[in-house]
Order: structure tokens, then sequence, then C-alpha cells
């Protein structure tokens, strides 16, 4: 395996909200000591319900967000250590692309500007060469010719030339890691496809690492080679993509399996099941698992005791669960 | 939503241009404009305007109007009229002169606020809060009392007093756009924070900002009229306030000396407002965030008068014949929907699935009745809602089946909450006729029925508080109160955790199930499709290409579209191999004439420059040439134009 161009280390962070007086106090954990390795070449998928903490570790990853406790390790180095030329070459390895192409651009530069911008910061091309980089970043991209795409204004794109857009200017460094948050959920289907098979070129070519954030599942099964399934800031299960999706251990990677659309009339899994459990989404407390409220398998031992991630009986898969720790133990 | 279903994002720099001037050309921007503009020559050219030198004494003095004083004459004898020409210089120099001084303080300190946030932040706010506390009049006049009332010193302590709402404007863009992607983004790209302000920042926050400077025109001249009232403005120069002044001992004998400045000082803060208003709506109106309003029926092709009000076949309960909605986008017109058949029995699950930009949430509003204002250009065709033809119903009696018998859930619950109402409050305001008490009892009911908490506690949170989810399950708790016969699910699970989707779809099954009313769900994703309906419509272009029993449109897809359709949906066996459909869904500004999924079909053929047929194929139908070869087009000759006539194959 090729070595980790990043590492999340126990990465915890939260929230504070300014109360009436001003005081502040901890809100929650958004994320809660995670442990990752963004690998080259390697597609991670990142999975959970929203506010599980998703986005915030992408942003954490991005050192968009400063983590309150762990750290990004770039290069063998914590992040929070690295000085200028550290931070100029992270942001050189390391880009985002985010979910919705119509708000990641400034609305009042063309895609030649945006572009360009990158370019600009990160070397001294000159007019021509900035041009032609551009033209060329536009092709990668499948934006073809060049000269249609260069001079419009982002809000006069489609969603998915947006989102090509998006793509190219994260490639405009030439980075070897794209943290992907929601890449696809806000476009058309025909064009989701689209754009993930260009993204997958990408990775080919350029042998790219993605932290792909996403929750859909069947794309997980279809592309990634990792799996880390997140609940309420932690990461419950993690994992080879085909041995997660088709031997969920974690109780709350059953039930997203088991949510998971079938895409065929024939074998309907919505409605076969009974209705929905009603629920308040309990107050995490912090003891116990932060599953337990809705977990069929709860013990008394699941509302004291965190479970951490530790081996399960699938190879290569880690769990936090008790039960399924138990249970593997045994045999 | 799709494209067409955001009218108000507009999407061409000149059609903001069109809109800025539509703003001042509708009433009051223009109104103020043209005041402001009077005001601001009459200023100008005070010294050629003015019939006399200000300060020029005449033999009359406290002389009403008149033909040689217009406007009359004050205590000494000046002439009033050119008083207050000369005046309007004073008066605008100073408010502008403040209004300026108040953006640069304003932006600063909103600005450091804003972006270091934290304790800068806190300390700042502070300050700002006790400027905006103490009472500005007050305030301006400590001031002035302590600096004298010289002109410059006047209008710097007005500029002084009037900072913090502009601070705090600027504090909150700050806040707000620098959670917004694209700057995100930039800092991502390694940007320094110089450029994130200058080139980020302030463009998208230039709005606000503005309209803001304009009001504080508007305070200043309050201000500065307020402080020469009292006796502190700067005696030397002949401001309104100032002419307000000196008429205050002789109101009783002269009142016109009082009255013209009033009038001046009144019509130009009015005017000052106007254009505020204007400019703030117009700013407004370019972002893509705003209610939708109802719509009046336009062009409608009105039935012969014989017609029965009660029409269609009688075993649908929507029946959608010819549907037709155009819709102006800048000089284009978008052919959003163009002849659509739809019909949904009661109790049915029917879908109709298409991309976005296909006409699904324009078909869903046209049906509402609720089309986008002011960009209709086409609106046609039957809609029978049980038998009641809606194209044909007033607005108050369409209002009524929306409250009662038809609902529609719509993808973006947060535009379409109250942000301002208590999550159970919404749910009970879409119930109608019961007691207060059974009313609440139904909310817990509704709320269970779609997985909410039936907590007191819950009822009384607000939308914000709430999850995605949550807030989607509130919008279905509202569509059900009323007990509709026909539920339309706009995207009703997009941006949903997939959990949360099937709780949802559940909650849609279920309630369903329970009760006989249909539901037509409109989605761009299949797999939805293919767990809850029956039936589904696929959408292209505007048209129906395809109608079929669910689980033939999976085992045996039709129409090209559908069959790249499927191929794009992950999970199907064929995913990986699958075609892919290359480009991007017709614009629909700009439709060939022939076959709309030409340019992506793989089978497109000669016959395809023409438009093709509906062909009937049983209870099912496909918009294409491949399927009209069987037994040939057989026109049937129906009230239709020519180019859409139907083929029938058994
Ligand atoms: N700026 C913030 N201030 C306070 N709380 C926040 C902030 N950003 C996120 N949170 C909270 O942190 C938690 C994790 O949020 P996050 O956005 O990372 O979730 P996510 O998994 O990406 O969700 P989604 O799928 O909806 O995008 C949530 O409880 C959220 O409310
Ligand atoms: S630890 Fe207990 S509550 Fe948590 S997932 Fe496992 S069984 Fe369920
Ligand atoms: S009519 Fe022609 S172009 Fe249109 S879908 Fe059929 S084969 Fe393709
Ligand atoms: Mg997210």
């Amino acid at each position: 395996m090729n070595m980790p161009i990043l590492r999340l280390n126990k990465l915890s962070k939260t929230f504070e909200r300014r109360s009436f007086w001003n005081a502040t106090r901890p809100l929650s954990y958004a994320v809660r000591d995670v442990s990752l390795d963004l690998v080259k070449g390697e597609t991670l998928a990142l999975v959970g319900e929203s506010g599980s903490g998703k986005s915030t570790l992408g942003l954490l990853t991005m050192n968009l967000l400063t983590a309150s406790e762990g750290s990004v390790v770039f290069n063998g180095k914590p992040l929070e250590k690295a000085g200028a030329k550290d931070m100029a070459r992270f942001r050189r390895t390391v880009q985002i692309v985010f979910q919705n192409p119509s708000a990641a651009f400034n609305p009042r530069r063309t895609v030649l500007a945006t572009l360009a911008q990158p370019l600009l910061l990160h070397g001294k091309p000159s007019k021509t060469q900035l041009r032609a980089r551009v033209d060329e970043l536009l092709e990668t991209v499948g934006l073809t010719p060049a000269a249609a795409f260069r001079d419009v204004f982002p809000h006069q794109l489609s969603g998915g030339q947006r989102q090509r857009v998006m793509i190219a200017r994260a490639l405009s460094v030439d980075p070897d890691f794209v943290v992907a948050d929601e890449p696809l959920s806000s476009l058309d289907v025909t064009v989701q496809a689209q754009i993930l098979d260009l993204l997958i070129r990408l990775q080919r070519e350029r042998d790219i690492g993605y932290l792909l954030i996403t929750h859909d599942l069947a794309l997980v099964g279809e592309v990634a080679d990792r799996v880390a399934v997140m609940y309420r800031g932690r990461v419950v299960e993690s994992g080879p993509a085909t041995t997660v999706c088709d031997a969920p251990q974690h109780p709350y990677t059953r039930l997203l399996m088991a949510s998971t659309l079938s895409a065929d009339p024939n074998e309907r899994r919505i409605g076969a099941a009974d209705t929905a459990r009603v629920f308040d989404v309990p107050r995490d407390d912090g003891a116990g698992c932060s599953f337990a409220g809705r977990c069929p398998l709860a013990e008394s031992q699941c509302k004291t005791e965190v479970p951490v991630l530790g081996r399960s009986g699938q190879p290569g898969t880690e769990v936090a669960c008790h039960v399924i720790q138990r249970r593997d133990g045994d045999v | 939503m799709s494209d067409e279903a955001s009218p108000l994002g507009a999407r061409k720099n000149r059609a903001e241009l069109f809109s800025w001037a539509n703003t001042l050309r509708s009433g009051y921007g223009l109104v103020g404009s043209i005041t402001l503009a009077i005001l601001v020559l009459a200023a100008l050219f005070s010294p050629w305007l003015a019939p006399y030198d200000p300060h020029a004494i005449s033999s009359s003095y406290l002389g009403p109007p008149s033909g040689e004083h217009l406007l009359g004459t004050d205590l000494v004898g000046h002439d009033l009229l050119s008083q207050l020409l000369h005046g309007a210089r004073v008066t605008l120099l100073v408010a502008v002169t403040a209004a300026v001084i108040s953006f640069g303080l304003g932006v600063l300190i909103g600005s450091l606020a804003g972006y270091f946030r934290g304790p800068v932040d806190a300390v700042l706010m502070k300050v700002t809060e006790f400027f905006q506390i103490i009472p500005s009049l007050v305030f301006a006049l400590i001031l002035v009392a302590m600096l004298g009332s010289h002109l410059w010193l006047v209008t710097i302590a007005i500029g002084i007093t009037i900072w913090p709402q502009q601070a705090r404007i600027v504090r909150s863009q700050f806040l707000t756009l620098r959670e917004r992607e694209f700057v995100q983004a930039s800092r991502a790209l390694g940007f320094s924070d110089r450029h994130i302000i200058f080139r980020e920042i302030y463009p998208n926050a230039l709005g606000p900002v503005l309209v803001q400077a304009t009001l504080d025109i508007g305070i200043a001249i309050l201000l500065e009229t307020a402080l020469s009232f009292l006796g502190l403005g700067d005696p030397n120069k002949a401001s309104w306030g100032q002419m307000l002044f000196g008429a205050q001992e002789h109101l009783e004998r002269a009142w016109w000396i009082a009255l013209w400045p009033g009038v001046a000082i009144a019509l130009t803060v009015l005017a000052v407002n106007f254009v505020g208003d204007a400019l703030s709506e117009w700013f407004n109106s370019r972002s893509d965030v705003g209610r939708v309003s109802l719509q009046k029926r336009k062009n409608v092709a009105s039935p012969p008068a014989a017609a029965p009000s009660r029409t269609g076949d009688g075993t649908a309960l929507l029946d959608v014949q010819d549907l037709t909605v155009h819709l102006r986008r800048g000089a284009k017109v978008v052919r959003a929907v163009d002849r659509a058949e739809v019909k949904v029995r009661p109790g049915e699950r029917v879908g109709l699935v298409g991309e976005s930009g296909s006409g699904k949430s324009m078909f869903s509003r046209a049906v509402l009745q609720m089309l986008p204002s002011a960009n209709v250009e086409t609106f046609t065709g039957r809609i029978a809602l049980d038998g009641i033809d809606l194209m044909r119903l007033n607005e108050a009696d369409m209002r009524r089946v929306r409250f009662e018998d038809l609902s529609i859930v719509f993808q973006d619950a947060m535009t379409y909450l109250n942000p301002t109402m208590r999550v159970g409050k919404q749910i009970t305001e879409a119930m109608a006729g019961l007691s207060a008490t059974d009313r609440q009892e139904r909310t817990r009911q509704i709320l269970a029925s779609v997985a909410l908490p039936t907590t007191t506690r819950f009822m009384r949170r607000y939308p914000h508080e709430l999850s995605g989810g949550m807030r989607q399950r509130v919008l279905i708790a509202m569509a059900l109160a009323s007990q509709p016969k026909l539920l339309i699910a706009d995207e009703p699970t997009t941006a949903l955790d997939v959990t949360v989707q099937a709780q949802v779809l559940r909650t849609l099954v279920a309630v369903h199930t329970k009760t006989d009313m249909a539901m037509l769900i409109i989605t761009h994703d299949l797999a939805i499709v293919a767990e809850v309906c029956d039936r589904s419509f696929v959408m292209y272009g505007g048209q129906i290409v395809e109608e079929a029993a669910v689980s033939r449109l999976f085992s045996e897809p039709r129409h090209p579209y559908t069959r790249g359709l499927m191929a794009s949906m992950p999970g199907k066996s064929d995913y990986r191999l699958g075609k892919r459909l290359t480009g991007s869904v017709v614009d629909l500004t700009d439709v060939p004439t022939g076959c709309r999924f030409a340019a992506r079909c793989e089978l497109a053929h000669d016959r395809c420059s023409t438009e093709p047929p509906w062909v009937r194929i049983g209870d099912e139908g496909v918009r294409c040439w491949l399927f009209a070869d069987e037994s040939g087009p057989i026109g049937r000759s129906t009230d239709k134009p020519a180019d859409s006539k139907e083929v029938t194959t058994s």
C-alpha cells in the first residue's frame, strides 16, 4: 500500500456557541476522535447521516477548520507545526470540491478569471501560458472547446458544467488528494454519471486520492476502495468497501444498508419493513454508545460505556460496537 | 429545483439591468430618483436658479408669497426661495458627507468584527451596541456641544452618530459570506485575507451596504435639522434646519417661513427612502431567495361556453390534458411544459421522473396554479381535479382547493416553512374546522405518522432548530393536515439522508395505504419511482416521453432517454458498463423542431428531425419514432396541433 498522504490523528472538533451572557460553553462534538489514513490513488468513502460530521471532517482535513483536539499530519508533520512553506505545499497537494457548484464561485468572475487565480497565486505564468493552462484544464474536465467556456460567468453554465469548472479549479494546482464533499448530489442523474466517470478517469490518470463524502451508498459500492461510516461524529465502522457493503456489521451500518433503495420495483424495501420508529433524537450526553437510542441490539453496557473501534469478524474491518465485538471475540 | 423554477434568479447581466430599470419604473423608486435628481440639480445650480442673492435684503420682511417673492420673505427680508435653494446645497452637503463618514466607519468596524470574529468582534460589537443604545440626537447634541457648531464639526458629529447600523450590516454580511462555499474555496486555494476581503466579500456585500448608505443620507438630514432646530447648527450656514430654527419665533405670524424648509426636508427624506427601498428591492430580486407569488392564469384558451364545469374522464382524479406552460426569461421563451398529458387515478401512486430542467416543477406548479409571477407567456390546456376544471377557478376558489383537496410538499423545506412560527402552529394552521383541542390531538397524530416527536417541546420549536429531515417531515405533516385527495410531492426527499429518506418514503407509503389519497411523486431519482410508484411518466425537455407501469418501465424501458436514465443509476447491474448519456438536458429556450432528445440519442435517424408522435401502446405510451414503425403512424384527428398527432398500436 502507498504511504498515506495525510493522516488524521485523533481529530475532534467542538463548536461553541456564545450564550446570552457571552460565556462560551461547548455545544457539542461535531467530530470526535477520528483517525484515518488518506492514501494516494485510493478512494475512501465517508458515509453517514447529515449532521454526523462528514463535512466538518472534510473541512478539518483541508485545514479550513482548526481541530479542537488531534491533528492532521502532512509529510510526517502535524499541520499546526507547519511553516509557511509547508502550508503552501499542503495547499497545492490537497484540494476540495464542494457539493453545490452554484455557491462555490464568486459570481462576479468569469471562468477564465476563476481558474487563473490559483495559477497566479502559485506561480508566475505569462499571459499566454496562463491562457493555455486554463484551456488545458477546461479540456481535461471535458469542457470543450475551451474557448466557449473561458469567458462566461458561472451562473451561465449548467450545474454539471459548473461542477466541471470546480473540479478544474481543484486540479489547477495539480493536487495529489481531493476532498470531494457530495460532489454529485446537486447534479442531474445522467450528469452525475458523467462527473463520476470524470473523477474516476482523473484518478486513473493522475493517481489522485479521494475522500468521497457521500450519502449515496449505491455509489460507495461502485467506486470506493475503503469506506468509513460516521455516526454522531465518530467512525463506527470502517473497512474495504465491498466487505462493508455486502456484510455490514455495526447496527447503524445495517440500518443504512437497509435504507438504500433497491432500484428494482420487484424487490422493494420500503413498505416491506414496518413503519418508521418514532423517536426524538436523544440528547447525546457523551456517556455510552450514541446509537443506543435507536439500536435494536442495545444492552445496559451500551448506555454507560462508549464503544471504541476494534477488530470485527470481517477481515480488514473495524467496528465500534460492544455487542458485535463480543460476538466476534467469542467466535 | 429546476432552472425554470427559480425565475427570480436573473440569469444575465442585461436582464439585471432591465430589472433595475423596472424597479425604478415601478412607481416609488422612480418618484424618489426624480425628486432627488431635481434636488441635487437645484442645489448645484442654486446660484443661477435663485432669483436673488440669498443674503440680499428686500424691502418687504415677513412678506407672504407674492409675485415678487414666490415663497415670501423672512424677518430680515431675505427671499425664501433663494434661501431654500442655497440651503439645499448646505443640507445635502452635510447629509452626504455624514453618510460617507458613517459608511467609512461602519465598513471599517463591521469588517474588522466580521473578519476577525472572536474577542475582536465581541469588543467592537459592544462598542457598536453602546453607540446604538444612546439616542442619536442626545449623542449628537453632546458631541456638538463639545466640538462646537461649525458646519463641518456638526457633519462629523452626525457621521459618528449614525455609523453603528452600517457596521452591523457589514459584519453580518461578512459572517454569512465567509461561510459561503466560494469564499471557503478561495481559502482552500490559499488566498490571503486581503484578497478574500476585497475580492470575494466586498463585491458581494455591496447591495445592503449601499442601501444603508442611502438611508443614512435621510437620517443625517433629519439629525441636522433637529440639531439646528435646537439651536446647535452652524448659524453662518443657512441650511434648511437653520431656516426652520429661524422660523420658530414667527410661526404664528408667518407660517410660510417654516413651511418651505419643512416641506423640502420631508420631501428629500422621503425621496431618499424611496430610492433606498427600490435599491434594496432590486438587490433582493437578484438573489434567488424569494417567495413564489400567485399568478393569475393568462392566455387561457377558454373552452366553449357550453363546456360543463365537471370535465374529464370520470375515472381520473387528476386529469391534465394538453398542458402547455411557456415562460419568459429575459428576451427568450422557456418552453417549460409542452402539451403534457397526465392522469392520476384515485388512490394511485404515480411518478413523474425527469432531470432538472425537464419541466417537472413547472408542471406541478401549473397544477397548483402557482406559476411564477409576471413571467408567464402561455398557459393553456386543461387541468381537472376530481372533475373540477382548475383553470377556470377564480383565485379564492383555487385557494380553497389548495387548502382542502390538493397539497404539495416541496423539496426545499426551509424556504417553505415560516422561519418565525413554531412548527406545531404551522401544522395546526393548515387544518380546517376543528376545535383547538382536536387540532392539538390531530397535530400529534400527524406528527407521529411522519415519525416526528409528538412532545410539546418539539411543537414549540422553530424550523431552524430542526434538522433537514425533520423540516421535510414537518412540511409533509402540513400537507397531510388537510387530508387532501391528491398529494403532489416535488422531490420530497432530495437532500435527505438515506435513513431519513427511507423513513419519509415509508411515511408517504404508510399514509397512502391508510387513506385513499392519491400521490404524484415528482423526482429525478428512478430508485424512488421503483420503490413507491405504480405507474410513471418520464419527462424530457418539457414533454412527456414515456408512460408505463413501473414494473414494465424497469424491465423494458422503451424510450432511449429512459434507457439512458436507467444506465445512470448506480446499483443497477449495468451501471459500470452502461452507456452514459452524453451532454445535458436540452435548453428549453432553444428546442429543436424535431425530437427534443435527438442531440443525445444514439438511435437518432432521419425521421427524428420532425417531431415524433405520441405512440399509444395499450395503457402505456412513448414519444419516439422507433415505435411508430410497428403499425405505421395512424393519425388520429383530434383538436391537437398537427405535429402532435397520436399513433396507436396494439
Ligand atoms: N459552524 C457551526 N457552528 C455550530 N455547529 C456546527 C457548525 N457546523 C456544523 N455544526 C454542527 O456540527 C455537526 C456536524 O455537521 P456537519 O456539517 O459536519 O455534518 P454532515 O455530516 O456534513 O451533514 P450533511 O450530510 O447534512 O452535509 C452538526 O451537529 C452541525 O449542526
Ligand atoms: S454498542 Fe450497543 S447500542 Fe451501540 S451499536 Fe452496539 S449494540 Fe447498539
Ligand atoms: S425520436 Fe429519434 S431521436 Fe428521438 S428518441 Fe426516438 S430515436 Fe431518438
Ligand atoms: Mg455536508
